[in-house]
């Protein structure tokens, strides 16, 4: 028999951990609230019944207040799933109860976890399971998701409750309240939109405390109970605190404190000291990562490729393939990873002697650095400033994701709430955040010339940042709300879930960044082959020698650049010994800002529409034009 | 508009009450930010302050607490 079942809760109670342990199966598990965007399934058999498990986004209520939230109450709403597991976090039970009692409206079983039961017997917190079974009518599971401690339990009630199909009663609220409801429900009873799969009593809350997509509903009510509408609605919020927390008194027998705020925690919130920790952690990580890169960069290609790989590819296919087009495509007509061109030559080195060791290293501290509580944390210092450019602290992580790959760190922007705040925090990413593949290409191409134009690159970056930003924040429409975030515990990552995640990651970059890199590849190749580059070239010469002071091959780059920045920049390599180094700073800022590549234009087209997709490449057009006009007029009169 | 400076904040605070917008008084209660409860802060900074509850970190920015205090009065007015 088969049966659908979504994991549901807060942000940061272990949901994927337990995802993890009950399926078997990779999930990114994240510190962040609202990470778990993408919604993962896995599938497990358990005593006759196929399940299909969802493990949904985090959420702290059925009434959504960003894309994630509202991916995850879809999952219940639209996709009527068999059952609910509610993950709660067995330290602060109070909390979790809201949207318990929320979920008992639904009319779908439900099961409650308490996980990390471990945290709370260590901090002194007992709960009565039994009473609270009992109070709520719905089976309490206590699990410690990290050990793997009571997952077998769990499934059991999962096929108990599978097999009863019970659903709990709908919490008893104050019978004003529940009085008002079922008039409510009264007068839906025939307008039920035909898709939606929840009882008449959870529509009827979510219609009393506002929610926008059922609004049309609310609007022919009577005039009598919808002017009353927010009152009830405030009543409802009100009196199902009030009964979570008259619950919580009831089953705690044990209440200690569980939370030791760090040094770091305190400071934050301090506007000096938390912008200078902040960045300093930045700093620290970006530079140690790109260090290590660098270093990988460096020395994997030297010792395998040109020790072992190229020799043997070259020589092999030189006496298998005559001279012709496939063997130009394969290998190119000369040794060199920048003039050779060839697929199983710069195409092959690009993706696994080059971005993939990158991109292990990058994703692994990006794990480390979810699962701690440390990614999260930027937010708070970083708020005030990036509210001066249109986003808010919440768009941090984004950004961080966005510095390995803007495909990533775009997607992630569903977790903010206002379109204003994707919008810019997508835009950054474009114009102000290279991925690590292409920071790795720039560091090789630029940092030739001196680590001075590497800073530079970035000092330039990051003042069109600020300077976009600005203006987008006062031309765009919208009012982004001020922050409020949890921030997770402290945690020792767990090298398990970062490889997992990392594993997770790298293998979404190879299904879909290296076709992109390969067919980047093959497209500049077939360009020198027909000869097409150079009339390309001198189509744009005008704009490339003239304000930007550019040669004309730099056009390889820009043509490349549109698939793969990173490989577009380490081709400029090879007109290199053409270029002064204000010319390859004006060439790679050129590469850098003047169009997304492929794979991040396809999903900010998904994410942001046409309308601003297009807004967005107007704007980079404008950038490009103006800095490397502004870069060409320098490095024109300090070359004279 | 009430002075920020007046907003002095002490050991703990106590959100204001049912006057709220009602979407943020949910999303403030469903994250265990309930009106009238006594609530501990940790820290507290020119960009907001660090709020525990029910053994959770909760950081609310300063503009946060200004819509709070600012809605309540603004409708008490």
């Amino acid at each position: 028999m088969n049966a659908k079942v979504v994991l549901f809760g807060h942000p940061n109670v272990g949901k994927s951990i337990l995802f993890n342990q009950l399926t078997g199966l990779t999930a990114t598990v994240s510190n962040y609230p609202g990470t778990t965007v993408e919604v993962y399934e896995g599938k497990v058999k358990v005593e006759g019944f196929h399940l299909r498990i969802l493990d949904a986004p985090g959420a702290y209520s059925l009434l959504a207040t960003n894309e994630a939230e509202d991916v995850a109450r879809r999952l219940l709403f639209e996709d009527r799933p068999d059952m609910i597991i509610q993950v709660a976090d067995a330290t602060s039970l109070r909390r979790h109860l809201y949207l318990t009692l929320e979920l008992m409206e639904l009319g779908l079983p439900l099961i409650l976890v308490l996980n990390q039961v471990d945290r709370a017997e260590r901090a002194g917190i007992k709960i009565d399971r039994e009473k609270l079974e009992q109070i709520l009518g719905v089976p309490v599971v206590e699990t410690a998701a990290v050990e793997g401690r009571g997952i077998k339990e769990l499934l059991n009630a999962v096929v108990n409750v599978l097999r009863s199909k019970k659903a709990p009663n709908p919490p008893k609220l104050p019978s004003e309240i529940r009085r008002h409801l079922a008039k409510l429900e009264e007068c839906l009873s025939d307008r039920l939109p035909s898709k939606l799969r929840i009882s008449k009593r959870a529509l009827a809350s979510l219609i009393a405390l506002g929610d926008r997509e059922f609004s049309y509903l609310a609007e022919n009510l009577p005039n009598k109970l919808r002017e009353h509408l927010e009152s009830l609605g405030r009543d409802l919020v009100l009196a199902r605190a009030e009964l979570a927390d008259t619950i919580y008194k009831r089953v705690i027998v044990s209440e200690k404190k569980a939370l030791k705020p760090s040094t770091i925690d305190r400071l934050l919130v301090k506007p000096v000291t938390g912008l200078i920790l902040a960045s300093s952690i930045t700093l620290a990580i970006v530079w140690s990562v790109l260090a290590i890169v660098h270093e990988v960069a460096h020395k994997l290609p030297s010792i395998l490729y040109y020790g072992f790989y190229e020799p043997i590819v070259r020589e092999g296919l030189d006496a298998i393939l005559p001279d012709g087009l496939l063997k130009y495509i394969l290998i190119g007509d000369s040794p060199g990873i920048y003039s050779s061109l060839g697929l199983l030559t710069t195409g092959v080195f690009f993706v696994f002697f080059m971005i993939l060791p990158c991109l292990f290293i990058l994703y692994f501290a990006l794990g480390v650095l979810e699962d701690s509580g440390i990614l999260p944390r930027l937010g708070v210092p970083f708020d005030a400033p990036l509210r001066k450019i249109g986003a808010c602290g919440e768009a941090v992580c984004p950004i961080v994701a966005g510095s390995g790959c803007s495909i990533v760190g775009i997607f992630a922007t569903r977790i903010l709430r206002t379109e204003k705040a994707k919008f810019i925090a997508s835009f950054i990413q474009w114009i102000g955040v290279p991925c690590m593949a292409e920071q790795v290409m720039i560091w090789l191409v630029l940092g030739c010339y001196g680590s001075i134009y590497v800073t530079l690159l970035y000092l330039i970056l990051l003042m069109t940042t600020i300077v976009a930003g600005m203006i987008l924040n006062a031309l765009l429409p919208g009012y982004e709300e001020p922050l409020i975030m949890e921030l997770p515990p402290w945690r020792r990552p767990q090298l398990r879930n970062v490889i997992k995640k990392t594993v997770v990651r790298l293998r979404e970059f190879l299904f879909k960044g290296v076709p992109l890199i390969i067919l980047g590849v093959l497209i500049v190749n077939l360009l020198y082959y027909t000869g097409l580059i150079g009339a390309l070239a001198e189509s744009l010469t005008p704009i490339l020698s003239g304000p930007f002071n550019l040669p004309s091959h730099v056009i390889a780059s820009l043509v490349i650049g549109v698939l793969r920045k990173d490989v577009a920049v380490g081709v400029l390599m090879a007109v290199a010994p053409e270029m002064t180094a204000l010319q390859m700073l004006t060439a790679v800022t050129v590469v850098t800002l003047y169009f997304p590549c492929i794979g991040s234009l396809v999903v900010a087209l998904k994410e942001l529409g046409l309308k601003r997709t297009l807004l967005m490449i107007a704007i980079m057009t404008i950038i490009t034009a103006a800095t490397g006009s502004i870069l060409g007029s320098l490095s024109r009169i300090y070359s004279s | 508009m009430p002075n920020l400076r007046s907003l002095e904040i002490k050991e703990f605070i106590m959100l204001p009450g049912t006057k709220l917008d009602l979407k943020l008084l949910n999303r403030l209660t469903s994250m265990g930010l309930v009106p009238g409860r006594r609530i501990s802060v940790i820290s507290k900074g020119k960009s907001g302050i660090l709020l525990e509850v029910d053994n959770s970190m909760i950081f609310v920015s300063r503009e946060m607490l200004r819509l709070l205090f600012c809605q309540v009065d603004d409708r008490e007015r």
